[in-house]
């Protein structure tokens, strides 16, 4: 279960008031949060739900402090996803860890208010205390769109307040009337509530479920209409139906079927009778909506989503965003592991030689560079990700993308993530928080390890070099180590592809991903935004994930490293006496000699560690695969990254650690032999095995951030499990098919 | 649809009903209104949420490389839709206003 964060500055407590910020995506409410609160904030998950929570510290100019919530963007108050049942349930005060809020912020686009002000008169109906904050006024005035605030105020009863969040207009006479606390109601507004005056058949409906959930206690009975009318238009059925009592859904339903209305009846009914309150409601405020073009906008649509060299400009972009992941990166990949290791050589200096010390530099120490590893690609891939996003360009990629990826059965915006998980699926794994749908967000989740990463490079490289002759020229441009290169790359799309869509028809049964996308104006990303969203993610990698991959870099050395079989050291010190001893040797091929019995003394005590003995406990089961034991080391040892195979395989075959030479494990492992005297690196068992590192989910750090993401632990179970089947058919069917043609 | 609510679903149009057409139907750059929505889908309830009502007057402005999504726009915001929904869209196509 999640926690509430623990930092006492920034726990909602029920001495300060807590003020809600809500309205529509892209009215500018993120910014106005990040804007009120700076870098006083946490971002945490709601209890039990993969929704993310923000509340932050609003210090007012009169010294009083509040917290203020950030609630997920919505466009209308009915509940059909988690997002918007958390809106709802704190909105009424039954969110855990938060009271009912004293105030609601709500955040109107100036440009499009009739469509904002559908979500706030859903939020006067619950009987919120209302302040609206009419924000962008620069670009509604640019467009040609006024509405007179004060006379909306007079109709709505509410203060009404025009602001640009970006630059801090409006701002202070905002926070004087967040620090108003009314007690009583102010002067009687022009215009009833619009649940106080439904047309029918809402009316009929409403007042006999509203009686209902009265009598039953269900809820109170000034809120029961504004409650009766959110159950009536929100998703009570399926996957996505909202977690309420099972005596609410039965009246609701009940009273469904007595007036012989559907859900879809009544939403349509609704939402039509709400835009005919608000067309008044426009007019009582004087509204002049002249819709002229932001000629900004225009221009560049005119470009970006060109039918021809939208898709160019597109794909460019991704392949910036990807090449920067790939290359871009590493620099800083190397300042962290040179740091790491300079730590590990002066801790080393430290401590005694001995167990304790190589837990701490090989198990704590490693692990600890194994999360910070990660932090570059994070950080640039979120960068570029938070720029797309403020500028408005995503909602362009996601129009782009939609026909493909909707073929697939994947959401739009899964684009992004799964080209990432290409890089590292560790990043591409945190962005698919963008994806609105739980079980789409969820597919793209489980099929981004499939995406070939570059961890695998290592595995490719050395694999083909052994059993390959892989500069050998065919077809004239290719040679074969790319074009086997390529294949890997191929069977990972295929593969992503068709799982997803496994998934879709089956456990993750969902409609085709539904297309809320409105296209905003172009606007200039937001630098404290960004910048904060980056420092958010990096917090929440490093604690969430972080703590995972460091747990199992120790468990994965303790395996590897603690004797399940005592090592004969004796033998060993007896043959180094021996070397020492033999004159007949001159001082060069002296210390060859002992490096390579220091080789094989390692390669004995790692194959009678915890790590080596399962290693030939599973040969066995990967035997039809056409895999050893030593390769069963190196797949268990590689479970803490995939390019630790390599470092693994040469361990295990008697290479000594400090050979830079690629060429000698090549050489090694074409020279391996098994039992009966046959390679044990053949063709056929080279690609079996790649085809197995394709496939397999040889990556605990993708295992902790699914854990991260989905708040649970049966995801990242599942995932590993079915990768793992999947990986032993597929390289099985490699195998055993490549023999049965009479490959070897 | 029942008749109750067949009102929410259509705007009062005066004019000739073998003149509506689909959304889908018409092309890039047409303005029109729209008077009724057929059978809406989940998709479609979610548009009407978000201002695409009948009796509203729309400007297709343009689709998508591989002709969906198209990207309608409404006084204050444009918005996406996919073909399939578009069809259900029952619209009256409006004169050009005249381009300079």
């Amino acid at each position: 279960m999640t926690q509430i964060s623990r930092e006492p500055l920034q726990q909602p407590t029920p001495t300060r008031r807590l003020v809600a910020i809500a309205g529509n995506p892209n009215s500018g409410k993120t910014t106005l949060f990040n804007r009120l609160t700076g870098a006083r904030h946490k971002v945490g998950n709601y209890p039990g739900v993969t929704v993310e929570r923000k509340v932050g510290l609003l210090q007012l100019p009169s010294g009083e402090t509040v917290d203020l919530v950030d609630l997920p963007g919505t466009y209308s108050f009915a509940a059909r996803s988690p997002e918007e049942q958390i809106s709802h349930d704190v909105l009424i005060g039954e969110s855990a860890g938060l009271k009912r809020p004293d105030l609601v912020v709500v955040v109107l686009d100036a440009s499009n208010v009739r469509r904002n002000l559908y979500f706030a008169t859903q939020l006067r109906d619950m009987g919120v205390r209302l302040v609206v904050a009419l924000n962008m006024m620069d670009i509604a005035r640019e467009r040609g769109f006024h509405i007179d605030a004060q006379k909306l105020s007079a109709a709505i009863g509410c203060p009404v307040i025009p602001i640009v969040a970006r630059s801090g207009e409006g701002i202070d006479e905002l926070l004087a009337q967040i620090a108003v606390e009314r007690k009583t109601d102010g002067p009687a507004a022009q215009m009833p509530r619009f649940i106080d005056a439904l047309p029918e058949p809402l009316e009929g409906t409403v007042k006999e479920l509203a009686e209902g959930l009265a009598q039953s206690g269900l809820s109170s009975e000034e809120n029961s209409r504004a409650e009766a009318l959110w159950l009536l238009i929100s998703t009570l059925d399926g996957d996505e139906a909202i977690r309420v009592s099972p005596t609410q859904t039965a009246l609701a339903k009940r009273v469904l079927d007595k007036h012989r209305l559907s859900t879809t009846q009544i939403r349509a009914i609704e939402t039509s009778a709400r835009y005919q309150y608000l067309r008044n409601l426009m007019v009582l405020s004087a509204a002049v909506e002249q819709d002229l073009p932001h000629r900004v906008t225009e221009a560049l649509d005119r470009v970006l989503l060109h039918r021809l060299i939208g898709p160019v400009i597109f794909l460019g972009v991704m392949a910036f965003v990807f090449q920067s992941i790939f290359s871009w990166a590493e620099p800083a990949m190397g300042w962290a592991e040179n740091l790491i290791g300079w730590i590990s050589t002066s801790v080393s200096a430290l401590l005694p030689t001995g167990l304790f010390r190589d837990l701490v530099i090989d198990g704590a120490i490693a692990g600890a560079g194994n999360v910070i590893v990660f932090l570059p690609q994070i950080l640039l891939l979120f960068l570029f990700i938070g720029i797309m996003e403020d500028t408005g360009y995503m909602a362009r990629a996601a129009f782009l993308m939609d026909r493909i990826m909707a073929k697939v059965g994947l959401d739009g915006r899964a684009f992004v993530p799964l080209l990432s998980s290409f890089a590292c699926a560790v990043p591409g794994i945190m962005a698919t928080r963008t994806i609105a749908s739980r079980k789409d967000r969820l597919v793209t989740i489980l099929v981004a390890p499939l995406m070939s990463c570059s961890a695998r490079l290592p595995v490719y490289t050395l694999i083909i070099g052994t059993v390959f002759a892989a500069n050998e020229r065919v077809w004239g441009v290719f040679t074969i180590g790319g074009l086997v290169l390529m294949s890997m790359y191929l069977l990972s799309v295929f593969a992503g592809i068709s799982i997803a869509a496994l998934f879709k028809k089956t456990i993750l049964k969902s409609p085709p991903p539904p297309l809320y996308l409105e296209l905003p104006t172009y606007k200039l990303p937001s630098l404290q935004s960004v910048v904060m969203n980056l420092v958010d993610r990096a917090k929440l990698f490093l604690i969430r994930a972080g703590t995972v991959i460091l747990a199992v870099t120790v468990v994965l050395w303790a395996l590897m490293n603690i004797e399940l079989v005592p090592t004969d050291t004796v033998q060993f010190d007896a043959q180094r006496q021996a070397v020492v001893s033999n004159t007949a040797l001159d001082s060069d091929a002296q210390v060859r000699a002992l490096a390579e019995i220091d080789g094989r003394q390692i390669a004995l005590h790692t194959e009678n560690s915890i790590g080596g003995q399962m290693g030939k406990l599973i040969e066995p089961i990967i035997a039809p695969l056409g895999f050893d034991w030593r390769m069963g080391i190196g797949i268990i040892a590689s479970f803490a990254a995939r390019e630790v195979f390599v470092s693994s395989l040469a361990v295990v075959h008697g290479v000594q650690a400090d050979d830079e030479d690629p060429a000698t494990l090549r050489q090694t492992l074409q020279a391996a032999t098994n039992e009966s005297g046959a390679p044990l690196y053949t063709p056929l068992v080279g690609v079996a095995l790649m085809v197995f590192f394709v496939l397999a989910c040889q990556c605990m750090s993708t295992v902790a951030i699914v854990r991260r993401e989905t708040n649970s632990w049966t995801w990242p179970a599942f995932m590993v499990a079915y990768m793992t089947v999947l990986a032993w058919v597929g390289a099985f069917a490699v195998y055993q098919g490549g023999k049965l043609i009479g490959l070897s | 649809m029942e008749d109750k609510c067949y009102q929410c679903l259509r705007c009062n149009f005066a004019g000739n009903v073998e003149d509506l057409c689909p959304l889908d139907s018409l092309p890039v750059g047409s303005r029109c209104q729209i008077v009724e929505i057929q059978d809406p889908s989940e998709n479609i309830l979610r548009l009407m949420e978000m201002g695409l009502i009948p009796g509203e007057s729309v400007t297709i402005e343009r689709t998508a490389p591989l002709n969906s999504p198209f990207s309608v726009r409404l006084p204050g915001c444009t918005l996406a839709v996919r073909r399939e929904d578009a069809r259900h869209l029952l619209v009256n196509p409006l004169p050009d206003p005249s381009k300079h």
